[in-house]
């Protein structure tokens, strides 16, 4: 607190009577009026009642949002591509990109040099008919990276080399030989192109070529299903399910990748009555055509032709490779339900299983293809489905392929108490002729090859030098392809 | 006679008003007038020093003797009209001993010795003068130039000046823990980043990369991370000399990787510490040490404010 009046002013009216002194007084009586207020307070007032008396909107009672006041933009949205277009343009596979360099000694890949060890870590390229053939068979995907070329190519690695060596084998061999593959791998790292560079050197070879380019449309409930009719002996076994539109797919892709080859193929065996189908002068490619041509009809003629390739007659068959890519969607319960709506495990459909059944064949079981061939399945690593029973089915491989006997204490085995799926646990007893290939990355070699093959086309713009290939092959978790074509393709400012 | 005042009033709370300090001005003027025409007794005990101070002439100049008194008497410390002249002096002093110095060797930047000189507010209490810190940086630079004279060729004055500065039981400070490649050829490297904490074992090898037991481009899907988890190699262009196993935990997948950059620098300085400028230049040295601000009660996070709502 201070003193309302001037210290000096105070002792004045106390010590002296001058009238002068009274001065004082009056500046502490002063109304103070604010320097800074131009109009006076009167003023001021008449002001605020004027604005009272004006007109104003009616107060609401209650506080109501702004933006019920505000009109909503109308936005015209642009038309929607036509039906399918979206899908089209999803699925499109794009095999050359014009506007990356043309390698000028760029080989093709041939059945002369098929298993050529000099070319492994080269890029090689597909020609003509056997794109054609590929393309029909639905062989290549989206995810292959093949529009980042002036043209198809491919990098031969060395378990290409290796299969290429096991075709020739089965090639040479007189006996039955069938061939099975399994194939796994993290994500991107050439599961899939292998299963392509397999089947296009059975297409070399002109084998035939049945191939599933995406297991995971028979699991996933988007296709017609239908229970199969069961014979009186099988009553007791569970109920199985056919797909027809799939049989169907599967026909057609064999149909056009397969046409010149079925052509020259002549029945061994009677097929039903009831198919719509001249007995003696049919061929197989008639008989292919058929299921192609209708849904109703795929089903017989699938199983006619299965009897065709699989039991030995009077005319000689040709090779076969059965190639299934993301496997991994067979291995536990489907997406459909049953008549009395419980789920349909996916080894009830009668495709999946028969499929899977050729994989992993029973020992001692006959041989499943007339004149022997190749089994190439591979998993999938950005799509992978949580079935451990699956896991453990890989795991025991893997056991296996170390050399540790199934009896032996280390050997990989279910969880004590754990619900294993039964379906997939029957498949173990199968798993003696199986190899399991691992596809880890690619070796220094190769992906030098692999590189340079993107600085030739124009896209890594960049020299390549011993610590630069380091640097990708680090950064690709040890020469993951895939991720090494992502940094391949990678802008560097 | 002075002007009345209370004095009864501490003179917190008694002030004065204009009118008044101009009236005191005035009447003290008058009186002073007054003081001149009226002889006042003085009271004072002491007399006057006009009164008796007879003023005598300096003393003749003896040109002759060159040891008398100078002509111009100039001061020991050239900084002696300047507000703060020890610091200045200080200033010079340095500046002279960089300057005559100039032409030595320097050593080169690992074997600089480690220098930790005198804090502000210590050299603020040895010299008794408020610096501004911006001025006393200007001496750590000196005092670092000086610093980076090749030991082997170091003057006596300069190590006793830099000795000087140098803070008082930093000796134990210098000696940081060396780390050591163990029994089977592994250096291990601790990094923090965010809030993700990461440990390295390095070992040489062929460029394999573990995080956590995985492939990197399982850990790190973007490549960026990849990048940035791997940069401390990359910069020094080691990826194909070493494997790395990294084991992480915490934060998240930005602050992972920065965490391996860092954990694996440490972990490479300790196999090769030549590098260390290289991969300071890299920005691999330097840990980063915020973290995130809390959140705070009546905010929306740490900064944001709720909307403004009218009523």
């Amino acid at each position: 607190m201070s003193l309302s009046i001037c210290a000096d002013c105070l002792s004045r009216l106390r010590i002296s009577h001058n009238p002068r002194s009274s001065l004082a007084i009056a500046a502490v009586s002063l109304t103070p009026v604010s320097s800074f207020h131009s109009a006076s307070v009167m003023a001021k007032n008449n002001s605020l009642v004027k604005s009272k008396k004006g007109n104003r909107a009616p107060e609401s009672k209650y506080r109501s949002s702004q933006s019920a006041k505000m009109k909503k933009k109308t936005r015209d949205r642009p038309k929607p591509p036509p039906i399918g277009e979206r899908r089209a343009q999803r699925h499109r596979i794009v095999l050359s990109n014009t506007n990356a360099l043309e390698v000028p000694s760029l080989e093709n890949w041939s059945k002369e040099n098929m298993t050529a060890e000099e070319n492994t870590g080269r890029m090689l390229g597909l020609d003509g008919a056997l794109l054609d053939k590929l393309r029909d068979c639905k062989a290549f995907k989206t995810t292959q990276n093949w529009s980042l070329f002036r043209r198809p190519a491919t990098l031969i690695r060395s378990e290409t080399i290796q299969l290429g060596q096991e075709i020739e084998q089965v090639n040479h061999s007189q006996g039955k030989k069938t061939v099975r593959h399994l194939v796994t791998g993290d994500k991107a790292s050439g599961k899939s192109i292998l299963g392509l560079q397999g089947m296009t050197m059975a297409f070399m070879n002109d084998w035939l070529v049945f191939n599933i380019p995406e297991a995971q449309e028979f699991v996933n409930n988007t296709s017609s299903y239908a229970p199969l009719k069961q014979k009186d002996d099988q009553a007791q076994s569970e109920q199985l399910y056919i797909q027809p539109h799939l049989t169907q797919a599967l026909l057609t892709r064999a149909l056009h990748a397969n046409e010149s080859l079925l052509k020259t193929l002549k029945f061994n065996h009677e097929f039903p009555k009831h198919l719509p189908l001249k007995q003696g002068t049919a061929t197989l490619k008639d008989l292919v055509q058929l299921g192609a041509s209708d849904h109703t009809f795929a089903w017989p003629a699938w199983q006619a032709l299965w009897r065709e390739l699989s039991e030995p007659g009077a005319n000689s068959r040709p090779r076969v490779l059965i190639a299934v890519d993301s496997v991994d969607h067979w291995m536990g319960p489907s997406k459909y339900r049953s008549a009395d709506f419980k789920i349909i495990h996916a080894h009830q459909f009668t495709l999946v299983r028969q499929f899977l059944g050729l994989l992993f064949a029973k020992a001692g079981s006959s041989p499943p293809l007339a004149n022997g061939g190749m089994l190439l399945y591979s998993t999938t690593g950005s799509n992978t489905p949580a079935f451990p029973s699956f896991g453990l089915l890989l795991n025991q491989m893997r056991a296996r392929a170390q050399g540790l006997d199934p009896s032996a204490p280390g050997f990989p085995l279910p969880a004590p108490f754990s619900k294993p799926d039964t379906h997939v646990l029957e498949l173990m007893s199968g798993l003696g002729d199986v190899n399991l290939v691992e596809l880890k990355g690619l070796s220094v070699e190769e992906s030098k090859g692999y590189m340079e093959y993107f600085v030739r086309s124009g896209l890594l713009q960049r020299p390549l030098t011993e610590i630069s290939l380091a640097e990708f092959r680090a950064l690709a978790g040890g020469g993951v392809v895939g991720e090494l074509a992502k940094l391949g393709r990678r802008v560097t400012v | 006679m002075s002007p009345p005042t209370v004095r009864a009033f501490p003179s917190a709370i008694s002030w004065t008003c204009r009118q008044c300090r101009i009236n005191s001005v005035q009447l003290q003027a008058r009186q002073t007038s007054l003081r001149t025409v009226v002889p006042r007794q003085n009271f004072s005990t002491t007399k006057s020093p006009q009164a008796d101070v007879q003023i005598r002439a300096a003393p003749e100049l003896d040109l002759k003797d060159p040891n008398a008194i100078p002509a111009r008497i100039i001061p020991a410390s050239p900084s002696y009209f300047t507000a703060s002249p020890v610091f200045n002096d200080h200033v010079l002093l340095l500046q002279s001993l960089v300057k005559k110095h100039a032409s030595l060797p320097l050593a080169p930047p690992n074997q600089t010795p480690r220098a930790v000189w005198l804090k502000l507010t210590q050299y603020r209490s040895t010299i008794g003068e408020k610096i501004a810190a911006s001025k006393y940086s200007k001496v750590l630079d000196l005092l670092t130039r000086l610093n980076k004279i090749h030991p082997r060729v170091r003057p006596r004055e300069v190590k006793q000046v830099l000795d000087r500065f140098r803070r008082p039981g930093s000796e134990e400070l210098q000696t940081s823990k060396t780390g050591k490649i163990d029994e089977y050829g592994r250096s291990i490297g601790v990094g923090r980043r965010k809030e993700a904490t990461a440990k390295v074992y390095l070992v040489e090898g062929t460029g394999e990369v573990l995080v956590n037991g995985r492939s990197i481009v399982q850990m790190f899907p973007r490549i960026h991370d990849r990048e940035s988890a791997l940069w401390s190699l990359k910069i020094t262009e080691r990826l194909n000399k070493y494997n790395v196993f990294a084991l992480v935990s915490g934060g998240g997948v930005t602050g992972q990787a920065e965490s391996i950059t860092l954990a694996l620098a440490k972990a490479l300085l300790i196999h090769e510490p030549a590098l260390k400028p290289a991969l300071r230049r890299a920005g691999c040295i330097t840990s980063d040490l915020r973290r995130v601000e809390r959140k705070k009660p009546g905010r929306l996070k740490a900064r944001k404010r709720p909307t403004w709502v009218k009523r």
